[in-house]
């Protein structure tokens, strides 16, 4: 069969797809690409048995079908050289695929596509459908918080519920918590959760942008998909139960400071520079109307950076680990932040935006 | 200024402590071991000596060179209490003393001078004392301007000898003595300088720095400097010792293990010995590290860094058993080594759930019951009945800190005996 692309286009989707392929894999097939044509339909499926990806390329021109395994890191190699030509010529038979652009040609070796492992949607019974940006924004607003323990699996994840008209996403290390909530319309009042694992989440934000559009969510008890126009995610969830995050989110903290965002982020990363790999501690101290952040590190220094503070209560002082208040501010997209706070050795609750807030636990010197 | 630093080695330091503790043991040639199999002579004493045994042979080994030899299992308890009331004495005479190891230490005595009139009566008091209220135990000290040629002059003499070793009579001394028998120029080292020609510190001493630095790197240029009986590194007391950089054990297996349950059991065992040490000494750490040795005595390690600082024990075994998973074994284990890097001090993270403030609590209510009754008297079932540790002191212990490890009641057998004694009651 013979096929016709734009030389970027067929780029993009093909790089897009070669993010899900793992660098090493037990099955050498995992390492390819499926390029399947059907019904003049182009469609580009990888998979780590983890999470499949589909991608629907648009071609040019289209005759035939059929169905190969490609290498992916050689050939995303070669198209990414000619993502700036016109035209792309794809053709193949079961064995070898042959890529023409230009004045130059390759000839690849390829796998037999039966051969290739798929994943079906076994155990999804609703969806509900969210607008792709508003998923991507909610991703990048949590997947920082997600552990990177394999000990505690079931924290390596995002937890994803939807439930009544809301979808709320939450992410925690054990250390610290975030969490945002947004409207999605459920007519049928779908009630459905799962913890997604941050591969899969991280492709999503990719996908959703080249694809765009709406996505059609589903969770099953071991699968979450996510169908797009361009084509669909699916993945399993991590088997586990996921802490009771609302348990977490502290209620009554009676201190309430509110600072300029920028302010904030500006003076905790300025005194994050005088800390330490083995001291990465900034202490926050709030006096009449104002927030001094205080660091300090043995053989390196010290620094001490003061911005405004609607604070009035009595003078108090909590420590955190300056990356955590740091990844909480960056995904906030408003112009202040509401600490709520208690005493130095509670948590203390980030409010970064509508519906979107941090818990961080502080750090105790002794 | 001019200093004037001591050290002072015991001589055959475990043997003499046990020939003090049982008088049946004086006059006789002993050995101490260790309890385990596949132990190895960690010292003998001075009659043993005299048949050949020496350090670090196996028992079977000290056992042909003198048949009639005593084999005497080592009780690092009575070894650590002497070491601490050694440092007592030594504390009388001088602040600034370096325990360098268990049996040797380092004593800036510049300032004490003036007090006791010169360095060598408090030597003599030293040793004076020691026999006062330690007995029939006897130790060598050197006398020099710097560390180097204190450990040199200590060496001099055993057992019970006094060096000094005077500013002038520096070169002499040096010009014909060995490379080796410099402290930090080992079998390895002296045979690289042989291949250059170098074999007296003499010779060493007037090498050329450039040919030194070629083959040596950086260390080169102190090589020289050492030859010259040139040294300049302070005598660092206890309390300002340097933060750690990583806190570890290891331990040689009874036999060679190839089963993971068995080898899990070991690495919790360490994973608790290491988290113990951590958290008495308020560390924690976000690498661990295992480490493996087959019977062939090839050796590796392999890391693993997560984002949270830890010191729990539970965390460490899991880290480490995830990076075993990873390993494809090719023979059996004999040595299980498990250290903590990365370590950060007394700052703790708290946790966010309720679970892990609960966890953290459990893990202070054991380590508050196994201060009071020995380490492993509470502990997990897997380790109760079979394991316990073997007791063996490593080098680089101190009578406080981090480094400080307290081995005397690691006993399974006593700390199952005080659990059931509590269940009684």
């Amino acid at each position: 069969m013979n096929l016709s692309f734009n030389g970027n286009e067929l780029y993009k989707g093909f790089n897009l797809v070669t993010s899900i392929v793992p660098s090493s894999a037990i099955k050498h097939i995992l390492q390819g690409i499926r390029f399947e044509v059907r019904d003049k339909k182009v469609e580009l499926t990888a998979t780590d048995l983890e999470v499949l990806v589909k991608y629907t390329l648009s071609a040019k021109e289209c005759v035939g079908d059929g169905s190969i395994v490609l290498p992916a890191v050689r050939v995303n190699n070669i198209l990414r050289e000619w993502a700036g030509n016109e035209e792309v010529l794809v053709s193949f038979d079961g064995s070898s695929c042959i890529l023409k652009s230009g004045k130059g040609h390759f000839k690849i070796a390829g796998e037999d596509s039966s051969q290739f492992p798929m994943i079906t949607i076994m155990d999804v019974k609703s969806i509900v459908e969210v607008d792709g940006g508003i998923i991507s924004d909610m991703i990048g607003k949590v997947i920082h918080a997600a552990s990177t323990m394999r000990v505690r699996s079931t924290l390596c994840g995002v937890f994803v519920k939807i439930d009544k008209e809301e979808i709320v996403m939450a992410a925690a290390d054990g250390n610290r918590l975030s969490m945002v909530k947004r409207k999605v319309e459920n007519p049928d009042g779908v009630s459905m959760s799962g913890i997604a694992t941050v591969k899969c989440l991280t492709f999503l934000q990719r996908f959703s942008s080249e694809s765009g559009g709406t996505l059609r969510v589903g969770i099953g008890e071991s699968q979450i998909f996510f169908v797009g126009e361009k084509g669909e995610v699916v993945s399993q969830l991590i088997d586990g139960q996921y802490p009771n995050y609302e348990d977490v989110i502290p209620k009554g903290n009676d201190k309430k400071v509110e600072v300029k965002r920028d302010e904030l982020i500006m003076i905790v990363r300025m005194a994050s520079f005088m800390t330490s790999e083995g001291y990465h501690v900034v202490k926050f101290v709030f006096k009449d109307g104002r927030l001094t952040l205080m660091s300090k590190a043995a053989e390196v220094g010290e620094a001490e950076l003061e911005i405004d503070a609607s604070y009035q209560g009595p003078d108090f002082e909590i420590c955190f680990n300056p990356e955590y208040v740091l990844d909480a501010l960056k995904v906030s997209d408003s112009e202040t932040v509401v600490m709520e706070l208690k005493d130095n050795s509670s948590a203390a609750l980030f409010r970064t935006g509508h519906e979107q807030l941090s818990v961080i636990m502080p750090i105790e010197l002794k | 200024m001019k200093k004037t630093i001591m050290h002072i080695d015991m001589n055959a330091f475990f043997a003499s402590v046990e020939q003090q503790v049982n008088p049946a043991l004086r006059g006789k040639p002993i050995a101490v071991i260790g309890s385990n199999e596949r132990t190895v002579v960690t010292t003998s004493s001075y009659e043993a000596r005299a048949y050949g045994v020496k350090t670090g042979m196996t028992k079977y080994e000290a056992m042909r060179l003198c048949p009639h030899i005593i084999l005497v299992a080592g009780d690092t308890n009575r070894y650590t209490d002497t070491c601490h009331r050694l440092v007592g004495i030594y504390r009388q005479y001088t602040p600034t003393v370096e325990v360098y190891s268990i049996d040797e230490a380092f004593l800036d005595v510049t300032g004490s001078i003036p007090l006791f009139g010169s360095a060598e009566v408090i030597a003599k008091n030293i040793k004076k004392q020691i026999r006062k209220t330690l007995g029939r135990l006897t130790c060598s000290i050197g006398i020099a301007p710097n560390k180097l040629l204190a450990k040199l002059g200590s060496d001099m003499k055993k057992p019970d000898g006094l060096v000094i070793i005077q500013q002038e009579n520096i070169g002499k001394l040096l010009e014909h003595l060995p490379v080796q028998e410099l402290c930090g120029i080992g079998p390895r080292l002296e045979m690289h300088l042989a291949t250059v020609g170098i074999k007296t510190c003499g010779e060493l001493g007037r090498a050329s720095i450039h040919v030194l630095k070629n083959r040596f790197g950086v260390i080169g240029e102190r090589l020289k400097l050492m030859a010259q009986g040139i040294d300049d590194s302070p005598v660092i007391p206890m309390e300002q010792e340097a933060d750690a950089k990583s806190v570890g054990h290891s331990m040689t297996l009874d036999r060679d293990v190839s089963d993971m349950e068995t080898l899990e059991r070991h690495i919790l065992q360490l994973s608790e010995m290491v988290g113990r040490r951590l958290r008495r000494s308020g560390y924690a750490g976000r690498t661990v590290a295992l480490t493996l040795r087959y019977p062939d005595f090839n050796t590796f390690t392999k890391r693993s860094t997560v984002g949270t600082y830890m010191n729990n024990s539970i965390d460490i075994y899991v880290a480490a058993r995830e990076i075993l998973n990873t390993i494809r074994l090719q023979q059996p284990i004999r040595l299980i080594g498990i250290s903590v890097c990365n370590l950060t001090k007394n700052t703790v993270q708290l946790p966010l759930f309720s679970t892990d403030r609960v966890k953290q609590a459990a893990t202070q209510t054991m380590d508050t019951i196994n201060d009071r009754y020995g380490d492993f008297c509470i502990t997990w079932g897997t380790l109760i009945e079979r394991y316990h540790h073997k007791g063996v002191i490593s080098p680089a212990w101190r009578p406080a800190g981090v480094k400080c490890v307290n081995l005397s009641a690691q006993k399974g057998k006593n700390a199952r005996e005080i659990v059931h004694r509590r269940k009684k009651i």
